[in-house]
């Protein structure tokens, strides 16, 4: 009999933690694909990117608690998983914009009559970001993703005013890399 | 991507994973049962007090090497990606040092071996030779044994995990950084 509630209880503890997965990655569906998009040349990697993080919001689904917002928890399960963090190996991950991606406003002044040398800004961008170290480019994809400073403290596990005085160092060390590419 | 196939692969895995664990475990409990049922609970007169400490140290190491691999087990199972990426980094850190002190259980557990191996074969096999030579022998052979096994480990530590734990202790280094 004991045997038996045991097995029941944990049928059902498995249920309820598929039900939840299920709910997780049908609600957050963009914020993963957008995490994963810039750390994926094209579809196929960023699919198994995508997979790999489904795979660890699996294992971590038990720890999450509500302390932190759910999306909060989805950031740092996807930012750990693309930079390998919690693997046997660290990542050098190069990150890939997409030229067409309007959060690139984040960082730049993206001037509409400029269509000429955009192709070259761009290019540069992705560039200066990819000379950024692996923190800083955790943090630039974090605000391409309109994140706000205090989701990505709470992500990174920094302070607030250590994430905007990162975010502003950032953002005028890739103004001037395109300032001396006259750009 | 196929979800439902996705979460049984993930349940096969977890309950895979699970398993190998629990084998091992039952293995070194096994061993902790047998020694403890020879050495101890064993009514046989010709076990002389030498062999009933041994067993005490038998089962006290065996007990260690079941504990450090629950402990094990529980790390292993808790690397959780949802932690801020601070706090998984330091948790890295701390993985992939040279000398951690969960390795102080196994120390301890191969000490109680070597006190229990000593006590068994003392005044036993080398009765002739006299205790120093049987001693010496012994001690010799596990302190060789014990010196080869962490020359391997350092080597291994340095091909293996010297890297992460220096690009680990780097990142924080950043993090602490304005």
């Amino acid at each position: 009999m004991g045997l038996l509630n045991k097995q029941m209880n944990h049928f059902i503890r498995m249920n309820k933690k598929e039900d939840q997965f299920r709910k997780i990655i049908v609600d957050n569906e963009n914020k993963i694909q957008g995490i994963c998009k810039y750390y994926s040349l094209n579809d196929s990697d960023q699919q198994d990117m995508y997979q790999e993080v489904l795979i660890n919001i699996w294992k971590s689904i038990d720890s999450f608690r509500g302390d932190a917002q759910l999306s909060t928890w989805i950031y740092r399960v996807a930012v750990n998983t693309a930079m390998g963090f919690a693997n046997k190996e660290i990542r050098r991950q190069k990150i890939f914009l997409d030229q067409k991606d309007k959060s690139l406003q984040h960082l730049i002044d993206v001037d509409e009559n400029t269509s000429k040398e955009k192709e070259k800004l761009f290019q540069t961008l992705e560039n200066q970001i990819n000379q950024l170290s692996v923190i800083d480019k955790i943090i630039i994809t974090l605000v391409l993703e309109s994140v706000n400073h205090k989701e990505i403290a709470s992500v990174i596990g920094i302070t607030e005013s250590n994430v905007r005085v990162k975010v502003h160092r950032i953002k005028n060390e890739l103004k001037e890399a395109l300032k001396s590419s006259n750009l | 991507m196929n979800l439902d196939t996705l979460i049984v692969d993930m349940q096969s895995k977890d309950k895979k994973f699970k398993n190998i664990f629990k084998r091992f475990q039952v293995v070194f409990f096994l061993f902790v049962i047998l020694y403890g049922g020879l050495f101890l609970v064993n009514p046989d007169s010709e076990l002389t007090l030498n062999h009933r400490i041994a067993g005490v140290f038998y089962v006290l190491g065996f007990s260690a090497f079941t504990f450090y691999l629950r402990k094990y087990y529980k790390i292993y199972n808790k690397v959780n990606y949802s932690d801020p990426v601070k706090k998984v980094l330091e948790d890295a850190e701390k993985r992939y040092r040279k000398f951690k002190p969960d390795s102080l259980i196994v120390f301890t557990g191969v000490l109680f071996i070597n006190a229990a191996t000593l006590l068994m074969t003392i005044g036993n096999i080398f009765e002739s030779r006299g205790t120093l030579y049987s001693f010496l022998l012994v001690e010799m052979l596990f302190l060789g044994s014990l010196g080869f096994g962490l020359v391997i480990g350092i080597l291994w530590w340095r091909r293996d995990s010297k890297p992460i734990w220096l690009s680990v202790k780097n990142l924080l280094k950043e993090l602490e950084e304005e």
